[in-house]
């Protein structure tokens, strides 16, 4: 857990940072974001003691920092920034190695852990160990600066603009990336962006600042809701209701979906929902494989011919989108309800547009 | 027209055309005796016409390959030819020394005239520019450099030259000249080496230092706008008195003339380039590097050791590559206040008027002007790191 109290950071006359108190819980990611200038990065820089602070309290575990040694500290505390400074004379493996050499671990150990990390991050350690720097893209060169922050299995991650530098195509595999690794690792991350979307997708809690004071620190949800004051309300923007529904997952209000196999009757079909225009078409083994019209329906002699085929990436949601994308695709095929599907295509149920409306209404409460 | 002359590699026309002209010029000249003046003869004169056909063949040959600007054979080629036309040039003088030198009185010397040094530039131009073509094939690339260079080498061993009024220069002072040699080798490297660290020293004060960074650079500056003769003859004065003042100094061989200002004006002059380098070198560095290798818990010392050192090595030894080459000719005029070194054979042979006796210094400082240099990138490329040189 890490606690800033009263933290204040003066350059000459200006405060960059300006009485921030604020408390990070363990194994959460805190994202601190704000327009430039605001002293995100003068925050996230005082806590390994890059920047000391003027005046104010910077506790990890209770213990104050500054009790420490500001080299062991950082030793204890990966560091990854925007752009990147992966050391240009070594090679992957020995930019990764970095911190492990500095606290003297054993060569196997070493070894061992750059062979973990690039696995972890997704690059093949044989083809990637004695690779230079400069003879890799801005994505993996990021990812290598991610394994290197992580390399001495630190509890607390400071990340500076990590996806910063990298196209956005790129940034969102990397970000994907990110969530599944912290799924895995529970690390204490305290991440600093001035990408909105980004710190909705990734945060457990957002701290917005503004000319270095805390406005707000809450869940992107609740930030989303209700905005603490006029500059969080411009700030996240007037499409923070779409940005909201980016957080809740579509889990809460899948139902029951009228569906047929392909090779019911067609007498058989009006059975299955009397009111609902749409019927989902499913094979044997109840994967997806289109839809039924039934304002159509009557001039169809079976289901085989009255279905419109779809492929279910197209046409369905996955049972972990979140509303966002469950709104999208609907708005993109014109639909009012959408599929959802499992991993192996199996249809689960269905969500409609009216459910997304009441879900959103019922967070703005 | 022209430009379709032209469109040939302008630096291999550039040295065919020099060597063209060179022919006609005198390349020998036959002196009665080692200082009176002499009779010039063209090659025409000293070759036979087989000689003549064949160096102006080479020539042609050296201009219709630098048409071919594509693949290493015709850059080889031509710079074989080349080498072929600088050795044959030296052979042809140094038979023809023995020859004219038959017929005549004993103190008559045979000495290289205008046209043979002319040539000389020319076929070194071209092998240049072959050079700078074979970048890619370092084996191909260093052949036509050195060839040559190493045939001339055992060709002067095997006595071919000795007629030539140098290599009788030469004859009479092999001691002096093996000792001046080494005095000259000391002198560079006592200074390169003490003005290496001085400067090093004063490139990592700048770039820690804000106040410092500008007076640094001044006098730095300053320091290599004193024509090299003037600081040499400054700092007699401020020498002698100090050895006057404490004869301990004088003890253990520091006085106003001899090696110790020498030594001083060549670590004057080194400091420039060294200290330049130095700071540019540990300025250029990406802050980003230096900031992750700080936020990862390295110490000052360590992110010196470990990133400031081997990324700004190139570029501190390029500094010092500068400042040994510059040296070896600055050394020159260390013998004007008596610390002796290669130049000795130049001002002696100012004073007597003897021009082979100047180029009996001139040629050898010229020679490890160029050994030192070739050295010392060699020394620069080992210490480029890998990740640096070039992404491939």
């Amino acid at each position: 857990m890490i606690r800033l109290e009263k933290v204040t950071k003066r350059y000459g006359d200006t405060l960059a940072v300006n009485g921030l108190s604020i408390e990070i819980n363990a194994g959460e990611v805190c994202v601190i974001i704000g327009p430039s200038g605001c002293g995100k990065t003068t925050t996230l820089r005082m806590i390994n003691r890059l920047i000391e602070p003027t005046s104010g309290h910077i506790f990890i575990d209770g213990r104050e920092i500054h009790i420490e040694k500001p080299e062991q500290l950082r030793r204890s505390i990966g560091y990854a920034i925007q752009s990147v400074g992966l050391f240009p004379h070594m090679t992957v493996a020995e930019n990764i190695a970095i911190v492990p050499e500095l606290l003297h671990w054993e060569k196997n150990r070493v070894s061992g852990r750059i062979e973990e990390l690039l696995t972890l991050v997704g690059l093949d350690p044989v083809e990637y160990a004695l690779k230079y720097p400069n003879q890799m893209s801005g994505g993996e060169a990021q990812r290598i600066g991610v394994a290197r922050a992580l390399a001495a299995n630190p509890p607390i991650l400071l990340m500076d603009e990590p996806f910063g530098a990298v196209d956005p195509l790129t940034r969102e595999r990397l970000q994907a990336q990110f969530i599944r690794i912290q799924q895995e690792l529970k690390k204490t991350i305290i991440l600093v962006t001035h990408d909105l979307d980004e710190a909705i997708r990734l945060a457990d809690r957002i701290a917005i600042m503004e000319s270095g004071k805390l406005v707000q620190y809450d869940t992107p949800e609740a930030i989303l809701a209700k905005p603490a004051n006029k500059f969080v309300h411009d700030f996240v923007g007037t499409d923070r209701a779409l940005k909201r529904l980016s957080r809740i997952s579509i889990k809460g209000i899948v139902k029951h979906a009228p569906s047929v196999s392909i090779n019911t009757p067609m007498k058989d079909v009006h059975s299955v929902c009397k009111q609902c225009r749409w019927v989902w078409v499913v094979d044997d083994d109840r994967r997806l494989i289109g839809w039924i019209d039934r304002a159509i329906l009557p001039e169809a002699s079976s289901v085989k011919e009255a279905v419109v085929r779809g492929n279910p990436d197209e046409i369905a949601v996955t049972n972990s989108a979140t509303l966002r994308e469950a709104l999208s695709r609907m708005l993109g095929q014109g639909l009012k309800s959408i599929p959802v599907v499992d991993d192996s295509d199996h249809l689960v149920g269905e969500v409609a547009l009216s459910d997304i409306e009441a879900a959103t209404a019922e967070t703005e409460a | 027209m022209i430009r379709r002359v032209f469109s040939g590699d302008t630096v291999t026309i550039t040295g065919v055309v020099l060597g063209l002209i060179s022919l006609p010029i005198g390349w020998l000249t036959l002196k009665p005796s080692r200082i009176s003046a002499g009779t010039s003869l063209g090659l025409h004169e000293i070759a036979d016409w087989a000689g003549l056909a064949l160096i102006l063949a080479l020539w042609l040959a050296c201009f219709t390959l630098s048409y071919f600007r594509k693949g290493k054979l015709p850059a080889a080629m031509q710079g074989a030819a080349a080498n072929v036309i600088l050795v044959l040039s030296f052979v042809l003088s140094g038979l023809s020394a023995t020859r004219l030198l038959e017929s005549e009185a004993a103190y008559a010397r045979v000495s290289l005239g205008a046209g043979f040094w002319m040539t000389c530039i020319a076929a070194y131009i071209v092998i240049f520019a072959s050079r700078q073509r074979l970048d890619n094939s370092p084996v191909l690339r260093n052949i036509v450099s050195w060839t040559g260079i190493v045939i001339l080498l055992f060709l002067l061993i095997a006595g071919w030259f000795k007629d030539l009024s140098l290599m009788q220069e030469f004859a009479g002072r092999e001691e002096r000249f093996v000792q001046e040699l080494i005095h000259h080798i000391f002198l560079v490297g006592i200074g390169v080496a003490i003005g290496t660290i001085l400067g090093i020293l004063l490139g990592i004060w700048a770039t820690r230092n804000k106040r410092a960074e500008k007076p640094i650079f001044f006098i730095a500056n300053i320091t290599q706008t004193i024509p090299s003769l003037a600081l040499f003859g400054l700092l007699i004065a401020p020498l002698s008195a100090l050895s006057f003042a404490f004869p301990i100094l004088r003890e253990i061989g520091i006085r106003g003339v001899g090696d110790t200002p020498a030594i001083i004006a060549l670590i004057i002059y080194s400091l420039l380039p060294i200290t330049r380098n130095t700071y540019v070198g540990l300025r250029q560095l990406d802050t980003a590097v230096i900031d992750a290798g700080i936020g990862m818990g390295m110490s000052r010392m360590q992110v010196f050791r470990k990133i400031e050192v081997p990324l700004a090595a190139p570029l501190v030894l390029e500094g010092v590559r500068t400042a040994s080459v510059q040296s070896v000719g600055l050394a020159a005029i260390a013998a004007l206040i008596g610390a002796g070194g290669l130049g000795w054979f130049i001002f002696q042979g100012l004073g007597q008027a003897a021009a082979d006796l100047i180029l009996l210094g001139a040629i050898p400082i010229i020679v490890l002007a160029i050994i030192v240099d070739a050295v010392m990138r060699t020394i620069v490329r080992l210490a480029t790191p890998e990740g640096l040189a070039g992404g491939n």
